[in-house]
């Protein structure tokens, strides 16, 4: 279960989040949906430690997110961000960059056979192949790392319907994991169990 | 082996003028360089003379404080210069950039002069000083590159760095690429030039030994023990700076200041 309590966020004097509250449940998906400037990024990177509120507090699974708890915290998440292109060249350096062990190594070809990843794809230079192809492998080798909650800002931002029909059914219908994203794709937002909507 | 020929003040002016091909090229390709090149002279004639008189004296004394005192100073101006062309914030740099240069120091020389040179007095003044400012000058030059490398890339490649911590919870994994990098970028020059050190670049303290009177058998086993003093040196500085570095500029959710960078 995660627990966002009153958060309140600031830049400045500009308010991003107002005394905001939500709890969801495990294995649970929420889509934090609204327009451009409305926080949705903002709440992503209040629950990984990246923007610490002015005020209130963030349970994940009964730890309290502050300084001593950060790892305990990010040990939990699994984090696709909005901007794929990390500077990273191929599939087999982001494998390495992300320590995948054997057993991960596995599961990365399970997910990216699911996700329509063949393996002439894979063995690819990142700048021979789309930028929905290149979302769909980060994809593939977060969810190999097996955490139980995950965090995905625009997750679908560089894919067609078929890839977005593909994630759905691989993500929002695993119940096992605890899903939060933020995105402005309507057929996303819709497939989450639960929507919550921010105002500018 | 004969003495060095001696070079008389006319004859170091004379050598001053073939500073007027440059100078020429700078103008003729209105190349903005004219009067930092005319600066840089000037310092360095006036460093360098003021150098020749200090050390005259400090080889005479050699007196291991006065020694050691010498070799602090050229750590405060190497670091005060590391932070200033590396575009740093002095607030952020100062300590961890000391420690790790005096600790660099304190143990390439004392295996260098210590162990390899087996000296009986390591404070030395002739062995002492100029090996350490050759050790102190290049650890320099590479920190320059290294940090700015480092911090740059750890700013422009922001994503990068979070994507790692999060979803390796690892500080350490999700710097190892940025300081891989600055590494490699750092150090690379110096392993380019030792690949062809003789075969197409005679090193200068060689050369000077070998103008000194030294026999070269004895200038190049010098220079192979400086080179590798210096890379070990360099590499191990540059490493320290960054792990000290990094204990003063990531907050407890390791989230990078901005700020420690000049714009």
């Amino acid at each position: 279960m995660i627990k966002i309590n009153n958060i309140s966020l600031s830049y400045g004097e500009e308010v991003v989040l107002d005394n905001l509250s939500c709890d969801i449940p495990k294995g649970q998906s929420i889509c934090f949906w609204g327009p451009s400037g409305s926080g949705k990024s903002s709440l992503l990177k209040l629950l990984m430690g990246f923007e610490i509120p002015s005020s209130g507090k963030i349970i994940i699974d009964d730890i309290l997110l502050s300084e001593e708890n950060i790892n305990e915290i990010r040990k939990k998440i699994g984090w696709i961000p909005q901007n794929i292109n990390l500077p990273v060249n191929n599939t087999t350096e982001l494998i390495n960059l992300l320590y995948l062990d054997k057993e991960q190594q596995k599961k990365f070809r399970f997910y990216s056979n699911k996700l329509e990843l063949d393996n002439n794809l894979l063995k690819k230079d990142f700048h021979e192949i789309s930028g929905g192809q290149k979302q769909r492998i980060v994809i593939a080798a977060v969810l190999s790392l097996d955490k139980p909650v995950l965090l995905m800002d625009e997750p679908t931002s560089a894919l067609d319907t078929e890839s977005v029909d593909n994630l759905i059914n691989l993500i929002l219908k695993n119940k096992t994991l605890t899903v939060i994203s933020a995105s402005h794709d309507k057929k996303w937002a819709n497939a989450n169990d639960l929507i919550l909507h921010l105002d500018q | 082996m004969k003495a060095i020929a001696n070079i008389d003040t006319i004859h170091l002016i004379i050598g001053y003028s073939i500073l007027i091909i440059p100078l020429i090229i700078f103008w003729y390709f209105k190349i903005k360089l004219t009067k930092t090149t005319i600066i840089a002279v000037v310092r360095m004639s006036i460093q360098l003379l003021l150098v020749a008189l200090y050390l005259e004296y400090i080889f005479k004394l050699n007196n291991a404080y006065i020694n050691i005192l010498w070799v602090l100073v050229m750590i405060g101006v190497g670091i005060s210069t590391t932070i200033k062309r590396a575009s740093l914030k002095p607030k952020y740099f100062i300590i961890p950039l000391v420690l790790a240069l005096f600790s660099s120091l304190v143990l390439i020389d004392a295996f260098f002069l210590g162990i390899v040179l087996k000296l009986k007095y390591v404070f030395e003044a002739r062995y002492f000083i100029p090996i350490s400012g050759m050790i102190l000058g290049n650890a320099m030059n590479y920190n320059i590159v290294g940090l700015n490398s480092y911090f740059e890339g750890l700013i422009k490649e922001e994503n990068l760095y979070y994507f790692l911590l999060v979803n390796t919870n690892d500080n350490k994994n999700a710097l190892l690429p940025f300081i891989g990098k600055s590494i490699k970028k750092a150090l690379s020059p110096l392993i380019g030039t030792m690949t062809v050190m003789g075969l197409i670049a005679l090193p200068g303290m060689m050369t000077g030994q070998i103008l000194g009177g030294s026999p070269p058998a004895t200038a190049i086993k010098y220079q192979i023990l400086i080179a590798v003093a210096i890379f070990s040196g360099g590499s191990l500085n540059l490493t320290l700076s960054i792990i000290f570095s990094n204990l003063f500029v990531f907050d407890k959710f390791g989230r990078l200041n901005r700020k420690i960078i000049k714009k």
